[in-house]
């Protein structure tokens, strides 16, 4: 690992501007003022090249929000997304298009986000086949490539989705994020679907293509345990707002706000009752 | 689980699905019979030999005229598909365009869309066909034209229940994620997963055209003589009604038969299809 | 006399690939005031275990074996007596609150439903049985939840609103299938505290069913680990964690991500891999003749594969007590000789774990 950006001293990739994202829900009373809800209420940071930031909070406290507004699926009320210094709600659709080419995205649900009605040859392919033009005999190689980072077969490429398993789908969903060969994938939830043993080596391999491809991560959690495993740095959430933001190891070891202490003591530990 | 099972063994396992499905074959294969022989020819008269019993040589005996019913049931079957098909076909391709239209667009778009298919809803089909013929002149191809419009509102309205169901599934996210654009997101990821849902509701529009061909016929503003007609064939024989009375009973077995199996195939598609994309879910 | 005595429960399901065995020769029993724990992965038959002992097993399913509550077989009941039995005597709370509580009806309504049916108590008495239930679970505004809809409280207050419907007849053995997987970690504690303490206060026996090694460690007595529709090992939670014996459970504890290792890594070490188990859950319908875990496990012997391995108890291993596992300042577990494991190697698996 030669790249700068594997130990730590990266160039900045992605930078979020006091980020606000407000959602107007339908009017309960003609009278009265339509209620709104404040997904992102001021959020701010940035992630270096080759790290892996996480996100952790309870339902409801934006963080799938954050998660979609980087990845452009979700403009926001106000503040800036910055890629590579390009806002990406500023430039044209275009250049967005090309832009995506660097950040994917992984999702929760193994089973929904994969299309079951399209081979994963054509899964794995989708955003190849959107941002790039590549001839068939590239694009068959670059998809057994991106298949086999993962831990699939070749012969995988014509089989449906339904024929595998959840953690198998998973693999699927991440090498659909490799194919572009991204700077950053943006994870949300990409392990709470799976179970322990399953979840074990989605993460291990979400590390070792880390050490791979010098890939940046963005990954969003509920989960303490499997933040502090993967991220370098992590991000606490409470309703739509980052309460507490530092290095991973001193948010486990010493945190300093009161949210992330209770968050922390609630997790149930391999501890026999008092 | 019938997760092991091929789609064509789920198939011969359901009973209203294969009576549905002969029923139908039935109906399209003496259509396609028809075509290149008839016992008789079905338009030519007779009027001595009419009113004949059955016997070896006219099966289902003879008309006021002396056609050969068995003959004319037989061409009208042609009649009752090609108004199927073409009228359906209409409702497919307008509906179902609007309803992914709608479903991709969302707001004004899907506004305007559905409130329209609403203001079509609000009148009986029949009468707005009878309607729409009346004022631009009666014949098989208004006839067809009329019924096709009238059921574009129902695959409007089924397209996007369903395609809305799709655009809110994870993957269709991906694919947005992954840069692509609503009509390509469209085309490849919500028509495929709603096919499943317009093939059953084809097969029914298919049964509810036949049965609206055969009324506009019999109200005589559909195909006009001498196009063998199952609903003509029904109206000309009501006035005969007491000397013959199975001249109504054939056109009209032939209707229901038909109606009848598609309704049964359309009920037995959903069976078929449906588990599977449970299970896929 | 015994609570709950279950003996050699087995359910087979028939699928399209021929009879599965989803459930395989469970025995266990539970005492008032005991809590068991169901732990394992999904399929490990821990959900099927609980269908049958509630007699709510689907219907392509075949149950043999004997489930006795107070010595009575629940297997021979008719669905009529099962009726009675259920919701009066073993009540159920389910992983999903939304999904399980009518969206129609209003709170107090629900469980009013269930005093009036069982406990035939007339409509003022059992709105009053309600408020007091709802009191009972820790629900603030109890009188004014009475009349709200399902979709009107958060997914820790539904949990709640179950858990009263639960305790509404007094059961004698609450069984709780994932009762806080669908919750946040902060709302989980506190149900996991609510159910402990009405255990407690209660006297009911309960058994809990979780695929969190940390939920289970937490919250009951003893402990089943399951996988292939059979328990693997079992014990007081605290034995259990301390020696974890089986190749499955000891391939699980290190499976998991546990909180606080990042600051015990070496410096420079950003790195550290999770062991992972190999290989993925075998099908319930063609399980190997012998020890359903062999194809994944590091120990495997023809012996493993040739018959399931009986459950057999594990000795207490010799002086060990600094033998730091990852559980270390456990105090040593008091009572091992009920503790048991189904593996033919438990010698050459706890060396593993010791050098390890």
């Amino acid at each position: 690992m030669t790249q700068p950006g594997a130990n730590g001293g990266g160039e900045t990739l992605v930078e979020v501007f006091d980020l606000h994202k407000h959602y107007t829900l339908p009017k309960e009373s003609l009278f009265r003022a339509a209620p709104r809800v404040f997904a992102l209420n001021g959020v701010s940071f940035s992630i270096k090249t080759g790290r892996s930031f996480g996100v952790v909070g309870e339902s409801g406290c934006g963080k799938s929000t954050l998660a979609r507004a980087v990845m452009g699926l979700e403009t926001p009320t106000s503040g800036r997304v910055l890629f590579r210094e390009h806002d990406i709600n500023a430039i044209g659709r275009e250049e967005l298009r090309q832009l995506r080419r660097n950040f994917q995205m992984v999702f929760q649900d193994p089973f929904g986000s994969l299309d079951p009605r399209q081979k994963v040859g054509r899964i794995i392919g989708e955003p190849m086949d959107a941002l790039e033009r590549v001839s068939s005999d590239e694009r068959q190689g670059r998809v057994v490539e991106a298949l086999e980072a993962v831990g699939l077969k070749a012969i995988d490429m014509d089989k449906y989705p339904h024929e595998f398993s959840g953690g198998q789908r998973q693999r699927i969903a991440i090498a659909r994020a490799l194919i572009t060969r991204p700077a950053l994938i943006v994870a949300d939830e990409p392990v709470s679907a799976l179970d322990v043993s399953v979840q074990a080596q989605v993460l291990n391999l979400l590390q070792d293509l880390q050490d791979e491809f010098n890939v940046t991560y963005m990954l969003i959690s509920h989960d303490l345990a499997v933040v502090e495993y993967v991220c370098d740095e992590v991000a606490v959430m409470s309703e739509g707002k980052i309460v507490e933001h530092g290095p991973t190891e001193q948010i486990f070891s010493d945190p300093q706000h009161e949210y992330t202490r209770t968050l922390l003591d609630a997790v149930p530990q391999v501890a026999p009752p008092r | 689980m019938g997760a092991n099972l091929t789609f064509v063994q789920r198939c011969i396992r359901h009973r209203s699905f294969v009576a549905g499905g002969i029923l139908s074959g039935a109906l399209v294969g003496i259509a396609l019979l028809s075509v290149v022989w008839t016992p008789h020819n079905p338009i030519k008269m007779n009027i001595r030999g009419r009113f004949a019993d059955p016997t070896w040589n006219h099966l289902l005996g003879t008309d006021q005229f002396g056609r050969d019913i068995l003959s004319i049931i037989m061409s009208g079957a042609q009649n009752s598909i090609t108004v199927g098909v073409v009228a359906v076909g209409i409702g497919l391709f307008f509906g179902v365009s609007l309803g992914l239209l709608a479903s991709a667009r969302r707001g004004w778009w899907e506004e305007i869309i559905m409130r329209m298919s609403d203001f079509m809803f609000a009148f009986p089909a029949i009468l707005l066909a009878i309607m729409l013929v009346a004022t631009i002149g009666p014949g098989a191809v208004n006839a067809i034209v009329a019924i096709g419009i009238f059921s574009i509102p129902v695959f409007a309205r089924l397209t996007r229940g369903a395609a809305n169901a799709v655009w809110a599934r994870e993957f269709v996210l991906a694919a947005r994620a992954a840069g692509k654009g609503r009509f390509r997101i469209t085309v490849e990821h919500i028509l495929p997963n709603i096919v499943s849902v317009l093939v059953v509701q084809t097969t029914i529009q298919f049964a509810l055209a036949i049965l609206a061909e055969a009324a506009l016929s019999y109200l005589g503003i559909g195909s006009q003589p001498p196009t063998p007609s199952w609903g003509r064939m029904l109206s000309e024989a009501q006035t005969m009604i007491f000397l013959n009375p199975w001249l109504a009973v054939y056109p009209g077995l032939a209707i229901a038969m038909s109606v009848l199996g598609l309704n049964l195939l359309g009920d037995g598609l959903r069976d078929v299809i449906d588990p599977r994309l449970a299970r896929e879910r | 006399m015994t609570l709950l005595s279950v003996e050699n429960l087995s359910v087979t399901l028939n699928t399209m690939g021929g009879p599965a065995r989803a459930v395989r020769d469970m025995t266990f029993t539970l005492e008032r005031g005991e809590t068991l724990g169901l732990v394992g992965e999904s399929g490990c038959g821990k959900s099927m275990t609980a269908l049958a002992l509630m007699g709510l097993l689907p219907e392509t399913a075949r149950a043999s074996g004997a489930v006795r509550l107070e010595g009575e077989n629940l297997l021979e009941y008719s669905e009529a007596a099962m009726c009675r039995v259920r919701g009066n005597r073993i009540a159920m709370v389910f992983q999903e609150p939304m999904t399980s509580l009518n969206p129609l009806h209003t709170v107090g309504h629900q469980i009013g439903e269930a005093l009036s049916l069982h406990r035939k108590l007339g409509r003022g008495e059992a709105q009053k049985e309600a408020l007091r239930l709802l009191e009972v679970v820790g629900i603030p505004d109890a009188g004014k939840r009475l009349g709200n809809y399902p979709h009107q409280l958060s997914g820790g207050q539904r949990q709640r609103v179950m858990i009263a419907m639960a305790l509404s007849c007094g059961p004698d053995l609450l069984i709780a299938d994932e009762p806080t997987t669908a919750l946040d970690v902060t709302i989980q504690k506190q149900i996991l505290d609510l159910i402990r303490n009405l255990v407690n206060d209660l006297g009911m026996a309960m058994i809990l069913i979780s695929h969190d090694l940390g939920v289970i460690a937490q919250s009951v007595d003893r402990v089943h680990v399951m996988y292939g529709g059979g328990t693997v090992e079992s014990g007081p939670t605290a034995a259990i964690f301390e020696h974890l014996s089986h190749p499955y459970t000891q391939g699980l504890f290190a499976a998991m991500p546990k909180l606080g290792q990042r600051a015990k890594r070496k410096d420079g070490a950003k790195r550290q891999r999770l062991n992972t188990i190999p290989g993925v859950v075998p099908e319930l319908a063609d399980l190997p003749a012998g020890c359903t875990f062999a194809e994944r496990c590091g120990l495997v012997t023809d012996e493993c594969r040739a018959a399931p391995p009986p459950l057999t108890s594990v000795a207490p291993p010799a002086g060990n007590a600094s033998s730091g596992n990852a559980s270390a300042g456990i105090a040593p577990a008091r009572i091992v000789e009920d503790h048991f494991a189904a593996c033919v190697h438990l010698d050459e698996a706890r060396a593993r774990l010791n050098s390890a």
